[in-house]
């Protein structure tokens, strides 16, 4: 376990994330992609706390403000996704396309 | 940072477990399993930064993860048409972009990874990561915590106010709709049907 | 200048043998090939023993050089010696026309001692241009059939998409040392080097059919089964690890490159064992066993020790070859080559106990030569890391698994556990084919001797590093061994690897790698075709009109002779009305286009522009990652811009 594993494993992660993330068609699911890139990212920041940074507690600081982030975006997201729903009855990205152009 | 071949070998199976239980979220065919696999490759990624001795936010993944995952599942439950996954599903768009993009990602992160000469600072061998945190979080960056706990709690709010059936003028299915220009008249603002239908050009 | 007999000998006799098949028989062609290959035999023990050299100066840049060194004599030896069994079935089993069958196989052992024997890159490519001529020829033997025409093509594409590799080696060390003899690519530097060491690599991945290049050996089992033997014997396969075990020693400035090749060698020996698996087609299972057997010789050398590799070569050669035979046998019986009819139980006792021997050799098992050479392989891989000594012994299990399930689905019983039916016994094989299996099956049995502390003394000669066997990983890898003929026994019995399902399927084609194989040779041929078309419509269509408008142009120069002064007058007057002309519609046009054109081109950009806004989530999203890319690769290469 050095730091190089520690971050080919977040980017792996971060790779089916971006994989998820683009190519879901449902709110949930695409929400599930970007958990999963948050998940790497938090991964990668405390493999720098622990191997490179010298244990410094800021690394630490910022993995939980990683981690409340990704609650805002879980919360607002899946209560823009309920708002979306009551108003239009669609649950996949593909019916709401209002600011097509 | 020395670790021993017992941490060795768990990093490397807790690792494989997590990229497959990752990977396995987009290729089941129950939602309320994708979840499940979800919330797995969480703690597996908990337990590695365990492993790195990062005891508080090890532990707080698993809790956080837990219960966020069991909303996901209902969530699956309640917008899904097949939460069980008796038919085979796959809901995919522009999917070979996106397979490229993935892999286009994980070759660039692993590149930096491989190639990049990161500093090598490891933990000292006297610390105590909770104490340090508890300090740092309640001490040098206050602000930074407090403003997250702020941010946090407009989060609540709004989330309350987007997705509570009823407002201050009604349920939510009228929010949408303005009110008339007189008692009981059209809403206001909004195009007739027919204006809707002709006059748009639709460039595909 | 003798040395040059040994390649030669074998190409030049090649054309007797195919005249021969028209006019002899069976046994006089076979006869003939055989003596051929003895010949060979001889007069390299002959080279041997007077070290002879060969060059031959084309000029004072081009010299090509033969050479008998410790590694490459040994493989010269080994080649014709596999081959000999090989070919003597092959006169025995194999259809008419024998004559062109036997005769290339005979030129292919000489081109295969020629890049054996070679010493610089010129002569290597020689060589290894004519393999993959002579395989795409063996492959396509039965050319009225369409598919193995097609299947021997993706075969001689992908390996010479490898032979690329090789091409641009050979000139990264000309364009560094001004020659092309290998002891000019030791002494290589900087970027140069390590370009040179990408191609060897990237022509030895293709030929050895590793990973991710594994899926051509599927398509070469549409030849013959005596061509497949020979292939994957003796040499087109082992050409690949030959030359990366040759050049290993002059390639050590080169980093990165072992590092490389062991982790090939793994991926391929662990996928490769996976894929044999799966596989419900008898000789896919054996090729995908000798992609995985030769990832075990890369690890060897990757780990350094390039004289295990070869050893491991010689003894899987043996019983390759004998497997291969026996299920030429055995389809003969079964008419087909799918596992599931086989089961030919107790019907040919000889040849399942031959088919036994071989099968224990692939699995490894103590006291074959096999099972020696294979410990070896761990051993080495043990003094790199511990990890990789262990990933080996894993690929040894598996062998073992996939060995017992071949004897097993072949020369089982009917069905495990239910009453057998009687049925009355095949008729074997016929004394020649019993004669070349016999010899293959004493060959297999006696490298058995490499147990022996005597042979290992005399095994180890300078260049030769042996790696120390530890008692501990001998037992470990035999435990897996023995766990593993359990295991492949158990399998059999439940039928559990007959249906394909899930990773199963996409084991079953070499983890997707065919058919993006087949996909991409596809597109080549396809974009081949598309330029020869371009070829003929545009480029032969211009040099026409030109040959047209020359002769006009001559012809109307001979009548301007005849009628110059009038015309030239009149033409005055007409060229001044067309030139008019010409300023009052051209002054028209222009005036009116340019802002006509103008608007249209604003028009087609704001329907791209409203075209990027369509209102998809997933849209944008694509959109910030491509971004993002463009980002990081600016970072990335911000020092450079």
């Amino acid at each position: 376990m050095t730091l190089t594993t520690v971050l080919l494993l977040a980017a792996a992660l971060i790779g089916i994330g971006v994989y998820g993330a683009l190519s879901q068609q449902s709110f949930v699911m695409l929400m599930m992609g970007l958990e999963l890139m948050l998940n790497g990212v938090m991964l990668a920041a405390i493999g720098f706390w622990a191997m490179s940074g010298a244990g410094a507690p800021e690394g630490q600081l910022l993995t939980i403000l990683v981690m409340a982030v990704m609650a805002i975006e879980m919360a607002m997201g899946f209560a823009l996704v309920v708002a979306v729903y009551r108003g239009k009855q669609a649950d996949v990205t593909e019916s709401i396309a209002d600011l097509k152009g | 940072m020395k670790t021993s071949i017992v941490v060795d070998v768990a990093f490397w199976l807790l690792a494989v477990f997590a990229v497959y239980t990752g990977w396995r979220v987009f290729r089941t065919d129950s939602m309320v399993r994708a979840s499940f696999f979800l919330l797995l490759s969480f703690i597996a990624v908990g337990v590695i930064m365990l492993l790195l001795s990062a005891v508080y936010l090890g532990v707080a993944m698993f809790f956080m993860m837990g219960v966020e995952m069991m909303v996901m599942a209902l969530f699956m439950v309640m917008f899904m048409m097949n939460p069980a996954g008796l038919n085979p599903m796959m809901m995919v768009h522009q999917h070979r972009l996106s397979i490229g993009a993935g892999v286009a990602s994980f070759v660039m992160l692993a590149a930096m990874a491989l190639l990049a000469e990161f500093p090598r600072h490891p933990l000292p061998n006297d610390v105590q990561p909770v104490a340090a945190l508890g300090n740092e979080l309640m001490g040098e960056s206050m602000l930074i915590f407090e403003s997250a706990a702020v941010v946090l709690l407009a989060t609540m709010i709004g989330v309350v106010v987007l997705s509570s059936q009823r407002g201050r003028f009604g349920s939510a299915e009228q929010g949408s709709m303005p009110p008339g220009l007189e008692p009981g008249g059209d809403p206001a603002g909004m195009p007739d049907e027919d204006e809707q239908a002709g006059g748009h050009h639709h460039c595909h | 200048m003798m040395l040059w007999i040994v390649p030669l000998l074998p190409v030049l006799m090649a054309p007797v043998i195919y005249l021969g098949g028209r006019r002899e028989g069976r046994i006089g062609v076979t006869l003939l090939a055989l003596s051929a290959l003895m010949a060979v035999i001889g007069t390299l023990v002959s080279a041997m023993a007077g070290h002879w050299q060969g060059s031959y100066a084309l000029n004072a840049a081009l010299v090509l050089q033969l050479g008998v060194g410790p590694s490459s004599q040994f493989v010269a030896l080994a080649i014709p010696i596999m081959a000999f069994p090989v070919l003597l079935f092959a006169g025995a089993y194999e259809q008419a026309p024998l004559g062109r069958l036997l005769a290339v196989m005979v030129a292919f052992v000489g081109a295969m001692e020629l890049l054996v024997l070679a010493q610089d890159m010129v002569t290597l490519l020689v060589a290894w241009e004519l393999i993959g001529a002579y395989s795409w020829a063996l492959v396509s033997h039965h050319w009225r059939d369409r598919d193995r025409v097609k299947n021997a093509g993706q075969v001689f594409l992908v390996t010479r998409f490898g032979d690329l590799g090789l091409y641009i080696a050979a000139a990264a060390v000309f364009a560094g040392s001004g020659g092309f003899g290998y002891q000019q690519l030791a002494g290589l530097e900087g970027s140069l080097l390590q370009v040179a060491a990408a191609g060897i690599l990237l022509a030895a991945v293709a030929k050895s059919a590793q990973v991710p290049f594994s899926a051509w050996l599927f398509a070469a089992m549409s030849g013959p089964v005596s061509v497949s033997a020979l292939l994957h014997a003796a040499t087109l396969v082992a050409a690949g690890m030959y030359v990366l075990a040759r050049l290993q020693p002059l390639l050590a400035d080169a980093a990165w490159l072992m590092p490389a090749v062991m982790l090939i060698g793994l991926t391929t020996a662990l996928l490769g064992a996976v894929t044999s698996l799966v596989q419900s087609h008898a000789k896919k299972l054996l090729a995908a066993s000798t992609s995985a057997q030769y990832g075990l010789m890369w690890v060897a050398i990757g780990a350094g020790f390039p004289g295990v590799a070869l050893l491991h070569f010689l003894s899987h050669g043996f019983f390759k070859a004998g497997l291969f035979l026996t299920t030429g046998v055995a389809e003969r019986q079964a008419r087909s080559y799918q596992l599931a009819n086989m089961r030919l139980g107790g019907r040919v006792p000889t040849i399942a106990l031959l088919g036994g021997i071989f099968s224990l050799a692939l699995a490894g098992m103590v006291p074959l030569g096999a099972a020696w050479t294979k410990e070896q392989i761990i051993s080495a891989a043990y003094t790199t890391s511990p990890w990789l000594a262990a990933g080996v012994a894993l690929a040894g299990g598996l062998s073992a698994v996939y060995a017992t399930r071949f004897q097993l689905t072949m020369f089982g019983p009917v069905r495990f556990g239910r009453t057998r039916q009687r049925k009355p016994p095949l008729s074997e094989a016929c004394r020649f084919e019993l004669l070349a299996l016999s010899v293959l099956a004493a060959l297999t049995l006696g490298l058995s001797l490499f147990w022996w502390p005597e042979a290992r003394r005399w095994l180890r000669q300078p260049g030769w590093e042996l790696a120390d066997g530890h008692l501990w990983l001998l037992a470990v890898s035999l435990v897996l061994v023995v766990l593993g003929m359990a295991l492949g026994a158990m399998l059999v019995q439940r039928g559990r690897l007959d249906v394909q399902q899930g990773w199963k399927r996409s084991a079953f084609c070499w983890w997707g790698l065919e058919p993006l194989t087949l996909g991409a040779g596809a597109t080549l041929v396809k974009l081949s075709d598309r330029l020869a078309r371009f070829d003929r419509d545009v480029l032969e269509r211009a040099t026409r009109l030109l040959s047209r408008q020359a002769s006009q142009a001559a012809s109307v120069l001979a009548r301007r002779d005849t009628d110059g002064v009038d015309a030239s007058l009149r033409g005055s007057a007409a060229a001044v009305t067309r030139i008019a002309n010409v300023g009052a519609t051209a002054g028209e046009a222009l005036s009116e286009r340019l802002p006509g054109s103008l608007s249209g081109l604003v028009n087609r950009g704001g329907g791209r522009a409203r075209q990027a806004q369509s209102g998809q989530t997933h849209h944008y999203y694509a959109g910030m990652a491509i971004g993002f890319a463009v980002l990081l690769t600016l970072l990335l290469l911000g020092d450079a811009l």
